[in-house]
């Protein structure tokens, strides 16, 4: 799967998101940090929403996100023709959107976990 | 003995000096009126300590002297307080005062510095806590002085098993006069000692080693009946002071029944706040294992359309690759064919038309395949996400699950909340009250309790030993008969007539004490029944303990259990006291602190009623609220004085003024 991502070993986050994953784990709604970027990249994935605002720095593993290659199954369904490099940014854009969202959401109570990822009709 | 007025000087919220007088030589109905904090219990305590020097609280606990003393006196340095009592007493005007002063503010220097004087006609007498005994004996002051609270043991009489039985039975005798004659008999009993103990030396003196034996024998068995008694009598001392401590935190205990009620509730609440906090705790588990996967649910969508473009993708390349070999294949049968119209020895084109046609086929399938190139071997690539992502949407979950945490979460903090409105409710009842003090009482009863066991057994076989005791002396006092001498003829005969006298004081006794429980009886029953409100009971019934029972028309024994009605044990209570100052051999008047305050209207009307005929001198301390003007109609003609205590701030403290008309 390394082809996915090129040769990238590790999935940079910015501060505030970094921020955000560490209230969010402290509230105990999550057990890990990591556990929050997995459904905040899937939030953004699953709605088409990317953030790209913010310097980012390095997080965690890329292994350590993804032991199971999902989000490399599903990056390289969704961008086929791009190159790992832009790929891998694509997803921590999606992640970044993801979790600004979570936590925007638990901040102004309107989080409903069963809702997450749903699009509107509207 | 009627009070004619009482001084008192810096004692409670009393500063300085005040009189209370009670006119017509103190006979009649005294309203001593006040509401709550005016100093009306004071008044009481201030009686109570000239009289005996201590005073106790609600709770039974003595008060110490540097409480007694006046806040402001005590601020000025001023560390003396007294109380005279002027009454009347079999005919002869008396003075009872007590003082306590100090030089610094501390309880042993006031014990130290306490002065008490009773004087009759002017004339000091030289005991005058002997005196204070004959005139009112402390453990009678409880049927003279008394608050509504306290109807409550009397009310506990009716609780046949009650701890307080046996030391209001106590009480009871000593007020009927009972104990006059138990001491007498005791007399009795050592005047016999003594005769017998006489005889054993005279027979010692008679010489010869048979009578010294014998008689060293009954001394020695004498002195150990005499120990014996003396255990018993101080084990049965130690018992009724346990006894009586029982009961004194029974009553604390109950007292503090409220308080233990929300204590139990308090522990109650914080365990289940603690229980639903613990419950919150798992859910939020479950809530973080499902964030932990739920990512595969929320983009399955997507990851189900990927698989659909993986698919085609896979199907495409696989479709491109079959073609490739199936032109290879179709090439290699052409070659085939263009092998078979050569000559196989010599290659001479046998049919030159087929090869050409042949040749045109091959090249035509060449380029063909040369146009399917790209696709060398056959691509599984998209297969293999695609398994990942089939995989991932098997591990979806049901978004429903959220819904039930969240439903459970919010149940259990719905409760929580509730609860810890409830414990800061009772918290603000508590206030600084102690919420572990009920359940260190009860420790501590049950400790008394097993003390108290211990003490019975040791006293029952003490009484056991006396008894083996006076099957000896028994033997040796009929030896001790046989022997023939003038000197010891006498002796025998005395003995044997204080013996006779011994068992009919114990006959006397017997029937001194049941003439006196029925004329109780009696006239508790006669009260009753001028008091009651239900018409269907017949009369009370007091049985040898002084347990209350109420008899029916219809004869039945009513337990208390049946028939419970806090009107009517008040007033069986109010019943069985009036009965006992009837009945008493002294006569002294009676405090009532709040009487009427656990009485409803109807029966405190027929309580007031009765009161002049209670005793010849009745102060009542009342509320407002106790007595109405409706009320006051009712003893028209008994009140000979009406006076009013007023508290005036902390710095003035209260006094005591003549109630202005109109109450």
């Amino acid at each position: 799967m390394s082809a996915v991502f090129g040769d990238s070993r590790t999935i940079p986050a910015s501060d505030k998101v970094k921020d955000c994953m560490k209230q969010l784990q402290a509230k105990g709604l999550f057990k890990e940090q990591r556990d929050v970027w997995t459904l905040g990249a899937a939030l953004g994935i699953a709605l088409g929403k990317t953030d790209t605002t913010g310097k980012r720095e390095t997080f965690q593993n890329i292994n350590s996100l993804d032991p199971e290659n999902i989000f490399a199954a599903v990056m390289m369904g969704l961008y086929p023709d791009i190159s790992p490099e832009l790929r891998l940014s694509k997803l921590v854009d999606h992640a970044e959107w993801g979790i600004k969202q979570i936590y925007d959401r638990e901040q102004n109570g309107t989080l409903d976990f069963s809702k997450l990822g749903v699009k509107t009709t509207s | 003995m009627n009070i004619t007025h009482i001084r008192i000087h810096n004692f409670g919220p009393f500063y300085g000096d005040h009189e209370i007088i009670f006119p017509n030589n103190g006979v009649g109905v005294h309203l001593m009126r006040g509401n709550t904090g005016q100093g009306k219990t004071s008044l009481q305590r201030a009686i109570l300590w000239s009289l005996y020097g201590k005073v106790r609280d609600r709770k039974g606990k003595d008060i110490s002297p540097t409480s007694l003393l006046n806040k402001v006196a005590q601020k000025e340095k001023n560390y003396i307080f007294w109380v005279h009592i002027h009454f009347i007493h079999e005919g002869k005007n008396c003075v009872i005062s007590r003082q306590m002063k100090a030089k610094f503010n501390q309880d042993s220097l006031y014990e130290s510095g306490m002065e008490l004087n009773v004087t009759e006609e002017g004339v000091p007498k030289k005991n005058p806590l002997q005196e204070i005994e004959r005139i009112i004996p402390q453990d009678l002051s409880r049927f003279y002085f008394f608050d509504g609270e306290m109807l409550r043991d009397y009310e506990d009489l009716l609780e046949q098993y009650s701890s307080s039985i046996k030391i209001l039975k106590d009480s009871i005798e000593h007020i009927l006069g009972i104990p006059y004659l138990t001491t007498a008999r005791g007399d009795l009993n050592q005047v016999q000692i003594g005769f017998e103990k006489y005889r054993a030396k005279i027979i010692k003196n008679l010489g010869g080693k048979e009578y010294e034996k014998l008689s060293e024998e009954y001394e020695g068995i004498c002195d150990a009946i005499i120990s014996t008694e003396d255990n018993i009598k101080k084990l049965g001392n130690q018992i009724q002071g346990l006894d009586e401590e029982i009961s004194r935190l029974t009553r604390v205990l109950a007292d503090l029944e409220p308080t233990k009620i929300l204590a139990e509730r308090k522990i109650k609440l914080d365990s289940d706040i603690r229980l639903n906090r613990e419950k919150i705790e798992q859910e939020l588990l479950k809530l973080q294992h499902l964030n932990a996967i739920y990512y595969k649910t929320v983009f399955a969508d997507v990851s189900k359309n990927i698989i659909q473009v993986f698919d085609e993708k896979h199907r495409s390349t696989m479709e491109k690759y079959d073609r490739k070999q199936r032109l290879k294949k179709t090439e290699h049968d052409i070659q085939d064919s263009i092998d078979g119209v050569k000559c196989s020895l010599c290659s001479h084109v046998l049919d030159p038309e087929r090869l050409s046609s042949f040749n045109k086929q091959k090249e035509l399938i060449a380029a063909e395949i040369e146009t399917l190139t790209e696709v060398p071997e056959p691509n599984l690539q998209y297969e293999r996400y695609k398994t990942i992502l089939d995989i991932s949407l098997k591990s979806q979950i049901n978004r429903d699950e959220y819904k039930q945490i969240n439903k459970v979460k919010i149940l259990l903090e719905y409760d929580i909340a509730i609860y810890q409105t409830q414990l800061d409710e009772i918290q603000s009842k508590l206030g600084d009250v102690d919420d572990k003090q009920p359940s260190r009482i009860i420790a501590e009863i049950k400790n008394f309790e097993r003390e108290l066991g211990r003490l019975r057994q040791v006293k029952k076989d003490e009484e056991e030993k006396k008894i083996k005791q006076l099957e000896t002396k028994s033997i040796l006092d009929q030896q001790l008969s046989s022997i023939n001498k003038d000197e010891l003829n006498i002796l025998k005969n005395r003995i044997e007539i204080t013996r006779k006298l011994a068992n009919i004081f114990d006959e006397a006794i017997t029937i001194y004490r049941e003439n006196r429980r029925l004329e109780v009886e009696a006239e508790a029953t006669r009260i009753f029944k001028q008091l009651r409100s239900k018409t269907d009971f017949e009369s009370l019934k007091i049985n040898e303990n002084y347990g209350l029972y109420i008899i029916t028309k219809g004869g039945d024994v009513l337990d208390r259990a049946v028939w419970r009605s806090a009107g009517e044990e008040q007033i069986v209570a109010f019943a069985l006291v009036g009965a006992l100052n009837k009945c008493a051999q002294i006569q002294a008047p009676i405090f009532m602190d709040a009487p009427f305050g656990r009485l409803d209207l109807r029966h405190g009307s027929q309580v007031i009623s009765y009161l002049p005929q209670m005793s010849q001198q009745i102060v009542l301390l009342v509320t407002d609220r106790e007595l109405r003007l409706e009320d006051e109609k009712l003893l028209s003609g008994y009140i000979k004085s009406d006076q009013t205590l007023i508290h005036r701030g902390e710095e003035r403290g209260s006094f005591i003024i003549p109630t202005p008309s109109g109450g």
